[in-house]
């Protein structure tokens, strides 16, 4: 029995840790020059296991999208109105299929994350963007990769310095 | 599972791309034969397949199929996989786009699908080439997996091509060609 008690507290707080936010560093106001399509400007707020993502400047404007975690380890459910909602200017429906995009955010095992936004039109034509963020020297790199109909395709990427 | 899935994969037929294709130009029973490519490792793989196009109430359409994996060019080896599976499409309000549901049960409350949660989004796409059938997933660890299975009108049968797309890369490539049979 008391076995069992140890053994539950452990699972328990393995599961606490694995839903940790991104890590705190992450956190500020962070900017750069894409590559191919001028400034971007991104904020992140951590507060507690949720946290938010504001990105603005070609090719991406996102808003503030807020993450809370789902029932999946280092998965995040994005929000469902304001944000990349707002950006599409579209309002609340149920799901994919009914044109409503999908949005989430996964922690990779290097201390990065990424961003997801997968879409359907009512044509049934589907287009996902990643924006993926990775620590490197002296700051960060943020790349974003489009796949559509015609397959995969890193878009841009830009350094980042935090301001 | 989910890769099987993805071989319900186009249908075909038509007399010739003259015209608009109709989902009753689909009907029929498919043979055929696929080579798979993974990427990673640059393996080779044979399949044979079956794919059963039909009619689904009003205008939709069921595709039931089957596809066996060969070890050495063969169906009578140890080691051959077999898999079948099915999918109902109806459509979703535009003529050309189709999406998944599940059989009827009145015993049974309607779930909403959550795609956070590991449920697959599945469509399809009619165009004046055929049918395209697509299933995307979120993976467990956030990742996502896109499935597309398409075909290209061929004369009298159809090429097959399928990609399983892995969080922005393609994992994995299907090529290959089916006829319809006659069914006595």
């Amino acid at each position: 029995m008391r076995r069992e008690f140890w053994l539950g507290v452990v699972v328990a707080g393995l599961g606490w840790s694995a839903q940790a936010a991104p890590d705190v560093a992450w956190e500020g106001r962070w900017s750069g020059q894409w590559q191919n399509n001028g400034e971007i400007d991104l904020t992140i707020d951590i507060s507690g296991r949720e946290f938010s993502v504001a990105v603005t400047g070609a090719p991406v404007s996102l808003g503030t999208t807020e993450f809370r975690p789902s029932a999946r380890s280092g998965v995040y459910d994005g929000s469902t109105e304001g944000g990349m909602l707002d950006w599409l200017s579209l309002t609340r429906e149920p799901g994919p299929l009914e044109g409503t995009p999908l949005i989430w955010a996964r922690l990779d095992d290097v201390g990065g994350f990424t961003l997801y936004r997968f879409q359907l039109d009512e044509t049934g034509q589907f287009a996902i963007r990643q924006l993926r963020l990775t620590r490197a020297a002296g700051g960060a790199l943020i790349e974003t990769i489009a796949t559509g109909p015609s397959g995969p395709a890193v878009v841009d990427r830009a350094d980042l310095v935090r301001r | 599972m989910r890769f099987v899935l993805a071989f319900l994969i186009s249908a075909l037929v038509s007399q010739g791309t003259s015209h608009a294709l109709e989902i009753d130009d689909l009907h029929g029973v498919y043979l055929g034969y696929a080579i798979v490519s993974d990427n990673a490792g640059g393996k080779f793989k044979e399949r044979e397949m079956t794919v059963e196009i039909g009619p689904y109430k009003r205008n939709g359409l069921r595709l039931r199929w089957v596809s066996v994996e060969l070890v050495d060019g063969r169906r009578d080896k140890t080691g051959v996989t077999y898999r079948a599976d099915e999918l109902l499409l109806q459509p979703s309000g535009n003529d050309n786009y189709f999406v998944a549901t599940a059989p009827n049960n009145p015993f049974q409350q309607k779930e909403r699908e959550r795609p956070i949660g590991g449920d697959p989004v599945r469509w399809a796409v009619l165009d004046d080439a055929g049918l395209s059938v697509f299933s995307f997933v979120i993976l467990d660890d956030g990742r996502f997996e896109l499935q597309r299975y398409s075909r290209l009108l061929d004369g009298e049968g159809m090429t097959l091509r399928f990609d399983r797309i892995v969080d922005g890369k393609i994992v994995r490539e299907i090529t290959g060609s089916a006829r319809r049979v006659n069914q006595p």
